[in-house]
């Protein structure tokens, strides 16, 4: 999406304090705290995105039949039927892209908690009133 | 609500729309559907999603911003300082305020900034270097 800053040139409220960029020591430290962040399972592995994934497509179906049935049931006409429809979005740390697969808190049962994935989400349906 | 082994958030929220199109593309890009949810649960739920957006859309760099939260919120569990409920600040506080040290240091890697933020906390008065 566009960095669009608020028309004073900048991101935020106030200029930045500092326009440097990383020293190479920086760069270094840098790649240590992605060693140490991946060694504490802080990343998440494909087959855990996958599962996720699928998650989120059967949840979605479920919620799309789930709108039809409601909307048939409070005896709108099939027109009716057929527009009405529910979207599923996230939010929270999955929506900023820092989902990981556990938490300190689950250290000690990681092994029986390995597809244990906290996804956010909201459903939205419309008010036909 | 655990759903085939992955937890999920689930919340709900209805908009004043006669009904749901499939090509929205979601309350961040369409703040009108805000107007006449009365109920402050539903506007609670939508800005979820309309937060995360605004945050990713504010810092400089996404990966920069994405690293540097996982440490932050890392090292909250570490010291039992990451719980809204217990009165801390929670994901989306410290979401927040790593988007700030971002955009006030745009230019430098994840530890570099994280030596500022410590600077920043500690009262310093220039850049952390």
């Amino acid at each position: 999406m566009a960095k669009s800053n608020n028309g004073n040139g900048y991101l935020g409220v106030t200029e930045p304090i500092s326009l440097s960029g990383p020293t190479e020591k920086d760069v270094v430290r840098t790649q240590e705290v992605e060693k140490c962040l991946a060694d504490a399972g802080l990343y998440e592995s494909q087959e855990e995105a996958v599962s996720r994934e699928e998650v989120l497509g059967k949840l979605d179906q479920i919620v799309k039949a789930w709108i039809k049935k409601a909307t048939r049931a409070s005896g709108f006409g099939d027109q009716f039927v057929q527009e009405a429809n529910a979207k599923i979005f996230t939010f929270g740390s999955y929506r900023l892209g820092v989902l990981c697969t556990s938490c300190i808190f689950y250290s000690d049962c990681k092994r029986s908690c390995s597809i244990n994935i906290a996804i956010t989400f909201c459903v939205i349906w419309f008010d036909a009133v | 609500m655990r759903f085939r082994g992955v937890q999920v958030d689930l919340v709900y929220a209805g908009v004043c729309l006669p009904w749901c199109p499939t090509t929205w593309s979601g309350p961040q890009c369409d703040r009108s559907v805000l107007r006449g949810l009365d109920d402050l649960a539903t506007a609670r739920s939508l800005n979820g999603i309309r937060v995360a957006d605004e945050i990713l859309r504010l810092v400089p760099e996404t990966a920069v911003f994405r690293t540097m939260l996982r440490c932050v919120k890392h090292w909250a569990k570490a010291r039992g300082v990451y719980s809204n409920v217990a009165g801390f600040l929670g994901g989306i506080g410290w979401a927040i305020l790593v988007a700030r040290m971002c955009q006030l240091y745009p230019n430098t890697s994840p530890a570099c900034c994280s030596r500022a933020s410590s600077a920043a906390l500690r009262g310093g008065s220039g850049p952390a270097r």
